[in-house]
């Protein structure tokens, strides 16, 4: 009896695969079965450590998926979101990667989150000219050696930089300690941040590593307060930045901060505000901004999700679907159409103003962003490299 | 700055102690190792930020609840993944890769039930920060290390001075002979994994308190460390267990000021090897607690 | 139904292998490919631990470090020393091995859990290493671009291609494995397995056959490690944790110790039932979880207990006499 019931459970399970497999993708933006509609995939970490960022992934993207087909859909078609979750794992991304492939309806995939999900998955697009547009992956890597892979956000090669003129040349910073993360990203941002920062003549008296899932930073807080800096630059990701402003307080540091983008986030603020309080990051774009497209698409988030703020990964994403949408309109339907309209896109208007791939990359106007008043907001236009 | 240093590593170190303690009851008891203990540690933590948020700010309602009800979860993963086990009379292996799946469960409910993103977790208290000597130190420090050690105090007093505490080191001495004389040993087994799960939620709360939020992952690298230190000091020992944490806290802290940050967490399980590989009866070197 | 149950019992295997060779060949999908050279992968992963923890009764809860040690040697060595990939991917197995040796000779002194513990430890150091050390890993950064397998001239880069290339490699490794076991060496391992005291009172070198199997088993998942690399063709420290660990920890058990096609058939089960069960998301890591403690308190021998395909262990010390082994100590 056990055995049989064995059998059949390997049975059940092999089954379901063949027929589970062909179908796997859960849809929602309204979209009749029926009707003929634009199918576009999702690949972000909906689940694991990482959810809550692919959470935003599809919130970003539910909006502008909403405003096209309230709009009429595109070429008379509705859009289609068909969701795959990677877990943030490259073994995963490649596996996903093949079954969006074999869904001949996906003309484009909007994803990933982290670069190694990215890396795993772009050359399995690569060999149908399948196009993935990423609203945060920034390692430079990405898009040597493919056609498919576009990166949404600006590159770290160019606002890394931009962080040390808004120390240097606005804040007048002279002695600076900075505090990075040991990743792929923040290793990145850290050299470019450097090297601008030593041909505009700071001071760098300390760099300090932090790792991702790291909660203890005494150490190298205490550290950086033996070389009385002025200013701390702070490039790590929200969670350990909120730690870290925590424990400078607690160890009796007093810098004026300056930070990445990553840290605008209502989360940082709930969780560290009181501390960070007076801190500089770049950005690109803030709720307020006075830029008339962005106050656009922050009050249609704010209409759509309950007085909450969209946030960069939220805005990247909501402009990845509205560049792919314009592709498919404007070059074509199939999956090579949209491609070549990708690469072709120009002054594609976003939420931060007009984009225009350039190589795979999109480079866009920043902004100087303060923390006042427990609320992010708008400093001034960031000087264009 | 090394006096610093020393004074971070006692923090952390007291923390790794209560954790320590869960893991040499069970192993005094029963000779293996409960590797959901880290996450036990976590949900108490986040039992702890519910009940704050649904019931009541007040510290000793917070710690009062969320070390009883994470009690009962300790004594679920002992009914659940270790008792059967037992009475079967199955390797002790068997136990690792159960505990380790219920390890893994929790963890994974708590994920899914609450969601990956850090939560906020402000003491109660205000916190305030003193110069002494330069050496800064918080008022929130200071109540982690009293705290810890007075809930050591207390359950050394627990297992010396009651019946109870006699009655489950009688079990660890030798379990038939203690069966024999009328102890429902069954029971005493549920307890000591409770009494330990007890610590760990405790554990977890002042973490909490300490960083100032909680996430789903942060039980498994305590976890281990726990688990290192109870081996530091002496397996099955209490003693070894508090003597363990306080030294491998005060280790890792000088090792990041000497080797970098980096090598915060090689540390510990370079120790772990270490210890296993040349002196694994631990610093304290006996077998049993007496 | 006892006609059927002896059949199934007879050819679970070839059956098992059927089914996973014919789904993808016949429908042409590259997704099925994928998943199918991915069991392949797993397959080898699980034989490794298998090799050890089954058969030989050392308990490795750390297998990934070899696993990894085997990515990144074979990716280096081809990626900045232009050495051929299939060269590479053997080369990479050999290094690995050479990491078996290391680990055990400490493991001569540990037992039981304790030997797991250090395993863990282990890995957890090689993670560390490959974080830190980025000279040669490029750390966090991972290292991309990695160049597919060629053997004279054809290079190897379809789903059709790689599926061939492990099921050739699987066979292999699962020929030569199984003629070990059931060789002297086989039964040597199985008696340090069933207790030691009495394998060693009859002369036998429990420490080299103890060390034998790690490196053998380290080899095989530094070669599966090898291969993941060349297919994935991007790796990073973030591959390599200890849910991986944990994933083929549960595939072993799944299959049942000491036999092969037990391993086989607890890796091809997972490796498709993961992705069958896509839509339970978030609760996946809870189904593991609850898997494996109802096969560890039900079923302990897990598929090879329920097909009883497992090894037959009674009485070996006695068979290992008759064979005289002990004046044969450094055969193998």
């Amino acid at each position: 009896m056990k055995k049989k019931l064995m059998c059949l459970a390997l049975a059940v399970v092999i089954i379901l695969t063949v027929a589970g497999c062909s179908d796997n993708a859960s849809t929602d933006t309204g979209a009749d079965a029926q009707e003929e509609t634009v199918k576009i995939a999702v690949m972000a970490p909906l689940t694991g450590n990482l959810a809550n960022i692919g959470e935003q992934f599809k919130q970003g993207v539910e909006l502008k998926a909403k405003q096209v087909n309230d709009g009429g859909g595109v070429n008379g078609k509705k859009v289609e979101i068909a969701y795959f979750d990677d877990k943030g794992d490259a073994k995963e991304a490649a596996n996903i990667a093949q079954l969006i492939v074999n869904d001949k309806d996906i003309v484009a995939v909007i994803g990933s989150y982290t670069s190694s999900v990215c890396f795993a998955a772009t050359p399995i697009f690569d060999q149908v000219s399948l196009s993935m547009v990423t609203p945060s992956a920034s390692n430079p890597d990405l898009i040597k050696d493919n056609k498919v892979m576009f990166k949404m956000w600006t590159g770290f090669d160019v606002y890394a930089p931009m962080i040390a003129d808004l120390a240097i040349t606005e804040l007048n910073a002279k002695d600076i300690a900075v505090i990075y993360a040991y990743n792929d990203w923040g290793i990145g941002v850290k050299d470019y941040f450097v090297e601008r920062a030593n041909k505009l003549g700071g001071n760098i008296v300390a760099e300090e590593v932090v790792y991702d899932g790291d909660k203890d930073f005494k150490t190298q807080l205490t550290g950086i307060k033996a070389k009385n800096p002025d200013t701390l630059v702070i490039l790590t990701y929200y969670a350990e930045g909120a730690v870290i402003v925590q424990q400078a307080k607690a160890l009796g540091i007093d810098a004026q901060y300056v930070a990445s983008g990553t840290f605008v986030e209502d989360q940082f603020l709930e969780m560290a505000g009181e501390y960070a309080e007076g801190m500089y990051v770049i950005n690109e774009f803030v709720a307020d901004d006075p830029r008339p497209s962005v106050k656009e698409f922050v009050d249609a988030y704010k209409e759509e999700f309950n007085g909450e703020l969209p946030g960069n990964y939220q805005g990247n994403s909501y402009d990845a679907l509205g560049a792919i949408v314009h592709a498919y309109e404007n070059s074509g339907e199939t999956r090579e159409k949209v491609n070549e309209g990708l690469h072709n896109l120009k002054d594609y208007q976003g939420i931060s103003g007009s984009l225009t791939f350039q190589g795979q990359e999109i480079i866009k106007p920043q902004v100087f962003v303060q923390l006042k008043d427990g609320e992010w907001s708008y400093y001034k236009e960031s000087p264009v490299r | 700055m090394l006096i610093q240093q020393i004074v971070n590593g006692i923090t952390l170190g007291s923390i790794y102690a209560l954790m320590a303690i869960g893991y040499a009851m069970v192993f005094s008891l029963l000779e293996l190792i409960n590797f959901s203990h880290g996450q036990i540690f976590m949900l108490g933590a986040f039992l702890g930020l519910y009940t704050m948020r649904l019931i009541s700010g007040n510290f000793i309602v917070i710690l009062g609840v969320a070390v009883v009800l994470t009690a009962l979860a300790g004594i679920c993963v002992e009914r659940i993944a270790v008792s059967p086990l037992r009475k079967k009379g199955a390797p002790k292996v068997s136990s690792l890769i159960t505990t380790l799946s219920m390890g893994i469960i929790i963890e994974n409910l708590v994920l899914v039930i609450c969601g990956s993103r850090f939560q906020g977790f402000k003491p109660p208290f205000e916190v305030k920060y003193f110069d002494i000597y330069g050496i800064r130190i918080s008022s929130l420090e200071i109540v982690i290390i009293a705290l810890a050690l007075s809930l050591m105090v207390v359950i050394s007093l627990f297992m010396y001075k009651t019946k109870y505490g006699m009655a489950i080191r009688g079990c660890s001495q030798d379990i038939e002979t203690t069966s024999l004389m009328g102890v429902n040993v069954n029971i005493f087994i549920a307890a000591t994994f409770g009494v330990g799960s007890m610590l760990a939620a405790a554990a977890g709360i002042l973490i909490g308190y300490y960083y100032n939020f909680v996430e789903p992952s942060m039980g498994a690298i305590v976890g281990m460390k726990g688990f290192t230190a109870s081996v530091l000091g002496g397996r099955g020992m209490i003693s070894g267990g508090v003597l363990g944490g306080f030294v491998l806290g005060i280790l890792e802290s000088l090792g990041t000021m000497v080797f970098t940050a980096q090598y915060r967490d090689t540390i510990a399980f370079t120790v772990l090897i270490l210890i296993l590989l040349f002196k694994p009866d631990g610093l304290l070197g006996k077998r049993r607690d007496k | 139904m006892d006609k059927t149950k002896k059949f199934i019992k007879k050819y679970f295997l070839q059956m098992l292998g059927l089914i996973i060779i014919l789904v993808p060949v016949i429908s042409g999908n590259s997704y099925y490919y994928q998943v199918a050279t991915m069991c392949g992968i797993y397959c080898l992963f699980t034989i490794s631990v298998n090799l050890v923890t089954g058969f030989t009764g050392q308990l490795t809860l750390g297998q990934v470090a070899f696993y990894a040690i085997g990515a990144y040697a074979s990716t280096i060595l081809a990626m900045n020393l232009s050495v051929p990939v299939l060269l590479a991917m053997v080369l990479g197995g050999l290094i690995a091995a050479v990491f078996g040796l290391l680990i055990g000779f400490p493991a001569l002194r540990l037992s039981g859990v304790y030997l797991g513990i250090a395993t863990l430890g282990f890995a957890e150091i090689v993670r560390q290493a490959s974080l830190i050390w980025i000279d040669l890993t490029r750390g966090p950064l991972g290292i991309p671009g990695i160049p597919r397998p060629g053997i004279f001239g054809y290079v190897i880069d379809s789903g059709f291609d790689y599926f061939v290339l492990i099921l050739v490699i699987l066979t292999l490794v699962y020929i030569a494995v199984d003629r070990l076991t059931k060789s002297k060496v086989g039964l040597v391992f199985l008696s340090i397995r069933e207790d030691e005291t009495a394998a060693e009172s009859i002369g036998i070198n429990i420490a080299f056959y103890k060390v034998l199997a790690f490196v053998i088993s380290a080899f095989i998942a530094g070669i599966a490690g090898a291969f993941m690399a060349h297919f994935i063709t991007y790796i990073s420290p973030s591959n390599f944790t200890s849910a991986e660990s944990f994933l083929v920890l549960s595939m072993y058990v799944l299959g049942g110790p000491a036999s092969l096609p037990g391993s086989i058939g607890g890796a091809v089960v997972l490796t498709v039932a993961s992705e069958a069960l896509r839509f339970l998301q978030g609760y996946r890591q809870i189904f593991y979880g609850v898997l494996l403690i109802t096969i560890i308190l039900f079923k302990p021998d897990g598929i090879s207990g329920i097909l009883k395909i497992n090894k037959i262990t009674a009485g070996l010390p006695k068979k290992l006499e008759e064979l005289n082994l002990s004046s044969k100590e450094g055969e193998n």
